[in-house]
């Protein structure tokens, strides 16, 4: 009897807590908003799921490698308001396409911040100096806003975060087995081993 | 007896526990409202469209020079939104001057957005430009209700004017959500995760 009592306890403390975490996670959020003190400039943006498939089919290169530093710049055009920019340097361990020979690879993320200006960029990758990463480059588009650089193509969609043998993607917490994921594309791209 | 009924309240009592438990993790996930992002506009946005940059995008397996029946989905994509939102509107007047949202396109690249909103200087949280470009690498549809392969400009730009509305994006286990990240059949029209969004900024 004593047991139903201690269980009755448990699960009226337990339907609390539940309603106390319902009502937090739907409270209005407006008390959040606060001033900036840095011109800030974002971009948002709207995306198709790329598959595995098409990220390998549609990249000159899959990199392996460990990122070794993080250079904001900001660029003006006279279309868009000033905005920063981040080169991604990685020393480059693997190509799983071949096709890449050099010790290091650049590549252009939206996002950083320099001097006054601080820009967000919401779909894409996110990398850390000391991060072992792997993804997919695109070849460079002279006329797209990414001009002369790499970019990662299908922006966060086409990296991975590597640590204990596993692939792990910033979004949906979509984790996988690397010796997996770099077979699969090996696979794809029909690249002999 | 009584032991048996003991049992059973005690079964039910745990099941009770464990459907507390784990609706305590799930519910807010599951009912999460759209995000608000920490800027707005305080006064109406005339709607500006970039004729010249419109007709560079790629039109109904057509080719270019379409801006006339591309304006007019994305017309109706603004006049879902000016139905939602009471304290401000969105003057569909082809303005391009004032507070207003201009719409063009640009080249964003292969395997990269569909389309991409740049809110300008937010120092003061209230915004008086955004830009919508469409990426001029994608061919865009009309009527199509479909994500892949035949993308909908109007469910593109429902997804974007949310952002430049100030509505992030929706990333709920089952977010029913036109701000759900990925072109997915929510972006048909403003779902019931955004009206609550759009109530606590324009409401």
């Amino acid at each position: 009897m004593q047991n139903k009592y201690k269980i009755t306890s448990f699960a009226a403390i337990v339907m609390v807590f539940a309603m106390t975490s319902i009502v937090l996670a739907n409270m209005d959020v407006s008390t959040q908003i606060e001033t900036h003190e840095k011109h800030v400039t974002s971009f948002h943006g709207s995306m198709p799921v790329y598959s595995l498939d098409y990220l390998v089919n549609v990249s000159e290169y899959a990199i392996i490698g460990e990122v070794v530093k993080i250079t904001p710049t900001i660029v003006e055009t006279h279309t868009m308001p000033p905005a920063v920019y981040s080169d991604v340097l990685v020393k480059v361990e693997n190509d799983l396409n071949n096709n890449y020979h050099d010790k290091t690879i650049s590549v252009r993320i939206q996002g950083g911040e320099k001097d006054n200006i601080k820009t967000t960029a919401d779909l894409n990758p996110k990398f850390a100096v000391g991060e072992q990463v792997l993804f997919f480059v695109h070849e460079k588009d002279l006329d797209s806003i990414w001009g002369d650089n790499y970019y990662v193509s299908g922006l966060y969609q086409g990296k991975y975060s590597l640590t204990d043998g596993k692939a792990n993607r910033d979004i949906y917490d979509d984790t996988v087995e690397q010796t997996e994921l770099f077979s699969q594309i090996q696979q794809i791209r029909g690249v002999q081993k | 007896m009584k032991t048996l009924m003991t049992n059973n309240t005690e079964k039910t009592t745990s099941i009770i526990a464990a459907t507390a438990m784990i609706l305590s993790i799930g519910l807010p996930n599951i009912f999460a409202e759209t995000p608000i992002a920490d800027w707005y506009w305080d006064d109406d946005a005339n709607i500006c469209y970039l004729d010249t940059e419109l007709n560079t995008l790629n039109w109904s397996g057509a080719g270019t020079g379409y801006a006339t029946q591309i304006k007019a989905r994305i017309a109706n994509a603004v006049s879902t939104y000016n139905a939602y939102m009471n304290g401000v509107d969105l003057n569909n007047n082809d303005t391009c001057s004032g507070d207003r949202i201009e719409l063009g396109a640009q080249d964003l690249a292969e395997a990269t957005y569909l389309a991409q909103l740049t809110d300008w200087d937010e120092t003061s949280n209230i915004l008086s430009q955004a830009d919508i470009d469409f990426n001029t690498d994608f061919t865009f549809y009309g009527d199509t209700n479909q994500c892949y392969p035949y993308y909908d400009i109007e469910w593109v730009a429902n997804h974007e004017i949310g952002h430049a509305v100030g509505l992030d994006h929706n990333e709920g286990w089952f977010a029913n959500s036109v701000m759900v990240p990925n072109c997915a059949g929510s972006w048909s029209t403003i779902q019931s995760d955004d009206s609550d969004a759009l109530d606590t900024h324009y409401g």
